[in-house]
């Protein structure tokens, strides 16, 4: 461990800190969160409405000194709406290109399932080129541009589900769940989280956010621990509950995640467990299960992490 | 705990294991038990694809009851070697029944894989041996299939694969150590099974009794009885009369055996072994096997091995039946007469016996020649063959049945048509009721030249029958009254029992020659590798079979030097797998935990295994981490393999910590 990676580690274990002094008792979470991230991935979380979704979106774009941006997802809302629109000036006889909320460093898309499929592949499209394209024209996003999506879980009324091949654009997905007893009493007895959030001092900038992505991708990763990635994602292929297992994009994104968790643990190489530790929030949302499975994505890929040996 | 449950896939592998062994059975299970086992298993296999539930107890138990009943019924004797499999499959098709969990597959293929090698009990034919592979294959994907977790399992290639691999180091391992099994260990003169049971029924060939329709199944029935080698050039092929038993006694329908013939008897019977004179004929026989004791050999037989004996009657016969593949060496004087050594007026009394009252008019026929021609044999002989090569008789192989109570009358005089068992049996009424002492003798006649192996193959469509009259002064001298309505089926064998087939068919003739060479070779180097040979192979070492001493030490040496060479592959095979230095040196530091009852998980972390080993051993916790760091350093880190030095002495000083504390 060299001078570099021992500050970045200092820096960022005072990042990891702030973040769980507002979210509480989620430090594994906050931790996959902050490595997507410096990963450069966007990141999806499942979960139910009202446990801390919102808050630890705010809390990392605070934190990194991001510009934030919220976009509700309904029904009724138009890629328009999102992405934003050419309007005639009758001054200057020209149009004018009025930017949308998406231009903005951190966007939290809530409740994205709720939105048509229609603005729904324009958020994604916005995601995987970095750009949008209105009357032919190409807007570049800022840098960096990440994604908080948040999606319920539960199949309600009036939602529209991510087709597979958009669900393969967020590098990883997340679920936040209950906090335990006694992260939810202190909840409970705290300040409000919006006020906390307020009063959170930015520990980095966006430039400093690129630089520590730089690092991240620049750490070592041996042919030892490729072959264990490999050994993962061809196991969610002959998995038999699985239909459709890891694509070979998703196998990119498990390396750069793993190499960002290697950077957070303040390592300088990849170890097998930086893999563990993101394998699951890969490959939930990624693998389509057969209709009669039982379980979900993040069950089936638990238990083949638990049974693929370490090569 | 109970064990897993086993899914619709490793069921079916089970299944399908199973049902393959149970068509090798085949051959020789009765076919309504195998129908009803087959019964079982389809329903079983639509039960677990409709309903999930198991079978209740009140369906299951009385199956048992009837499976081994129907056993017992069918063979009897339950531990007899029949008995025993057919009961051992029934009761394995039940366990198939309720087998709901892995465990059961499990002890199933167990099952099914001795199942496969008892199979060799009842046949050892190179074709069945080569089926026999199919399902030992598919018990050990079946294995591989019930054993594998559930996330490693791949599509039916990469199963092969995978066990492909394993299987070739494993027959790496097996083959030098069957191969000198099987040469090596001692070797009983006879099989300890085979004597047992009713086995009279159990294949096709020559039967003690002749009746009308007995030959014409033999006729039909192509499958070789013996291969024969002639080393000094085979006799003519009118001479080839492979003799079986001597039948004697007629009762109207049914020709059988006399007590004369009997091998039990010991008066007037020919122990072996013979040497026979040196200018006999000599000739190495491979018998199939047929759970008989005749040995057919040619007239009149002089050599013969041990074991075997010569009967008053001059048919060869030997002490136990051959029930397996049987090989011997013979001597005959060609063509010479069976001489009548002992009870003359005995011999002479049964050749002349007749069932009275049966078939007047054949009796008055045969009396009108005595009359006319006296008592010379030779004369009534030639009178008899004349009647039958001008009385406008025919050769065929499906004559009208014979009904009535006189039967030879209805031949002679109405019929005419018939083969070498009709002509056969009313040759020898007509000599008995002409006064000359005749009887009928069954084997078979010639055989075809295999051009491939050079040897003659003997089928039981060369089953024949002719007759024997006895002439003062010679013995009993053989007449085929065959040849005299049918030459040609003397002298082109199988000519009319689909033996030949034409000119036309040469290639196809060709071909089954060397498919008959190939068996030929199979049975003379694998299936009949015996005690005799044995003794060969090693006297050809210079190792007295005889000296146990000598023996057991080559035994024990070969057993010993195939032990080194597992172990050296075993061995090379640990050593070649970790291909990483680095791997090598960490599973030295696993090895050594091991001792103290950590093991990490099949997927855990060295770095989160070390952890937990600190934890457990916290007077180590030191230099565990030190190793556990230096190893990811140096297979994960960018420094490689030049971080090694730094693992190896981490594992030093770990060693060291751990003895001290030891």
């Amino acid at each position: 461990m060299n001078d570099v990676t021992r500050d970045i580690s200092v820096l960022l274990r005072s990042v990891e800190a702030q973040l769980n002094s507002v979210v509480l008792g989620k430090p594994r979470e906050i931790r996959l969160a902050l490595v997507c991230l410096l990963a450069g991935g966007h990141l999806l979380l499942e979960d139910l409405p009202g446990v801390g979704k919102t808050t630890l979106a705010q809390a990392l774009a605070a934190t990194f000194d991001l510009q934030f941006g919220r976009v509700q997802f309904t029904s009724d809302l138009l890629p328009a709406d999102l992405i934003g629109v050419s309007i005639f000036d009758p001054g200057q006889r020209r149009f004018d290109f009025h930017a949308g909320p998406i231009f903005t460093q951190l966007l939290l898309a809530d409740e994205i399932n709720r939105g048509t499929p229609k603005l729904q592949s324009a958020l994604l499209e916005a995601m995987a080129e970095q750009q949008v394209t209105v009357d032919g024209t190409s807007h570049r996003l800022p840098d960096p541009f990440v994604v908080i999506a948040t999606q319920n879980p539960l199949e309600q009324s009036g939602t529209f589900p991510l087709p597979e091949s958009q669900l393969d654009r967020f590098m990883c997905s997340l679920r936040l769940g209950y906090p335990d007893e006694r992260a939810e009493k202190a909840l409970l007895g705290a300040r409000e989280r919006r006020t906390l959030i307020g009063e959170l001092k930015p520990l980095l900038d966006a430039h400093g956010l690129l630089r520590l992505r730089e690092a991240a991708q620049a750490l070592h990763l041996s042919a030892a621990g490729i072959d264990y990635a490999y050994a993962l994602i061809a196991a969610t292929r002959s998995e038999r509950r699985v239909r459709i297992g890891l694509s070979p994009r998703a196998g990119i994104a498990l390396l750069r995640a793993a190499r960002a968790h290697a950077l957070v643990a303040g390592r300088g190489h990849v170890l097998p467990e930086d893999l563990q530790a993101l394998f699951v929030a890969i490959a939930r949302h990624r693998l389509v299960l057969n209709a009669d499975a039982n379980g979900d994505g993040g069950s089936v890929a638990r238990e083949l992490l638990a049974q693929v040996a370490i090569p | 705990m109970r064990s897993p449950v086993l899914d619709p896939r490793q069921f079916d592998w089970t299944l399908a294991a199973f049902t393959a062994t149970l068509a090798a059975h085949l051959l020789w299970l009765p076919p309504w038990f195998a129908a009803f086992l087959a019964g079982l298993l389809v329903a079983r296999w639509l039960q677990r694809r409709v309903y999930a539930r198991a079978w209740p107890v009140w369906i299951k138990l009385p199956l048992v009851g009837v499976v081994l009943t129907l056993v017992v019924f069918e063979f009897g004797n339950p531990f007899a070697r029949q008995a025993g499999t057919a009961a051992l499959i029934g009761l394995c098709t039940l366990k198939l029944i309720e087998s709901e969990r892995r465990r059961d597959g499990l002890l199933i293929m167990t099952v099914t894989l001795f199942l496969v090698s008892v199979q060799f009990l009842f046949n050892q034919g190179i074709g069945i041996t080569l089926y026999m592979l199919l399902p030992t294959l598919l018990v050990f994907l079946a294995l591989n299939e019930i054993a594998a977790p559930p996330g490693t399992r791949g599509g039916l290639a990469s199963q092969i694969g995978s066990l492909g691999r394993e299987l070739l180091l494993l027959l790496a391992v097996v083959l030098p150590l069957t191969l000198f099994l099987f040469v090596s260990v001692p070797r009983l003169s006879e099989p300890l099974w085979g004597t047992r049971e009713n086995q009279w029924e159990a294949r096709t060939g020559l039967s003690d009794t002749m009746s009308p329709g007995s030959i014409t199944e033999l006729l039909a029935d192509d499958t070789p009885v013996m291969r024969v080698r002639f080393p000094d050039g085979p006799p003519a092929r009118s001479s080839m009369y492979w003799r079986g038993p001597v039948l004697w006694r007629f009762d109207g329908t049914t020709w059988s055996r006399a007590y004369l013939g009997n091998p039990q008897m010991r008066e007037g019977r020919v122990d072996g072994p013979q040497d026979g004179a040196a200018d006999d004929l000599r000739y190495e026989v491979t018998a199939e096997p047929s759970d008989r004791r005749w040995m057919l050999t040619l007239d009149f037989v002089t050599g013969f091995p041990q074991g075997a004996n010569r009967s008053l009657d001059g048919s060869l016969v030997r002490e136990r039946p051959i029930s397996s593949v049987y090989r011997f060496t013979a001597r005959s004087h060609p063509d010479a007469p069976v001489p009548v050594e002992r009870f003359a007026s005995t011999q002479r009394r049964f050749g002349l016996e007749l069932p009275p009252g049966l078939n007047p008019r054949s009796l008055r026929l045969a009396q009108s020649w005595r009359r006319e021609l006296g008592d010379d044999p030779r004369a009534l002989v030639e009178r008899a063959l004349r009647h039958i090569r001008e009385g406008g008789f025919g050769y065929s192989l499906s004559p009208p049945p014979l009904v009535g109570a006189h039967r030879m009358d209805e031949f002679l005089f109405e019929t005419r048509l018939g083969f070498c068992e009709h002509y056969a049996a009313a040759f020898v009424v007509l000599m008995r009721g002409a006064g000359v002492p005749a009887r009928v003798v069954t084997g078979y006649l010639g055989g075809s030249y295999n051009r491939i192996g050079a040897y003659w193959v003997v089928r039981n469509s060369d089953a024949h029958a002719w007759a024997e009259v006895l002439v003062d002064g010679r013995g009993w001298v053989r007449v085929d009254p065959t040849s005299a309505i049918a030459p040609e089926r003397i002298d082109q064998s199988g000519a009319f029992a689909g033996g030949d087939l034409g000119r036309d068919w040469e290639w196809l003739r060709s071909l089954r020659e060397r498919v008959d060479a190939v068996q030929a070779w199979w049975n003379n180097h694998l299936v009949r590798f015996d005690h005799l040979h044995q003794q060969d192979f090693f006297s050809g070492l210079g190792i007295d079979t005889g000296d146990w001493k000598q023996l057991g030490v080559f035994i024990a040496g070969g057993l010993a030097g195939i032990g080194l060479l597992t172990a050296a592959l075993f061995w090379l095979q640990r050593r070649r797998m970790p291909g990483d230095p680095a791997l090598a040196l960490y599973r030295q530091f696993l090895r050594r935990l091991r001792r103290q009852g950590l093991q990490p998980g099949a997927s855990e972390g060295a770095n989160d295994f070390g952890r937990r080993a600190a934890a457990a051993l916290p007077a180590l916790a030191q230099p565990i981490a030190e190793v556990v760091g230096a190893y990811e350093a140096a297979r994960y880190g960018r420094i490689g393999d030049a971080g090694l030095p730094r693992l190896r002495t981490a594992l030093a000083a770990f060693r060291n910590a751990s003895n001290r504390k030891g």
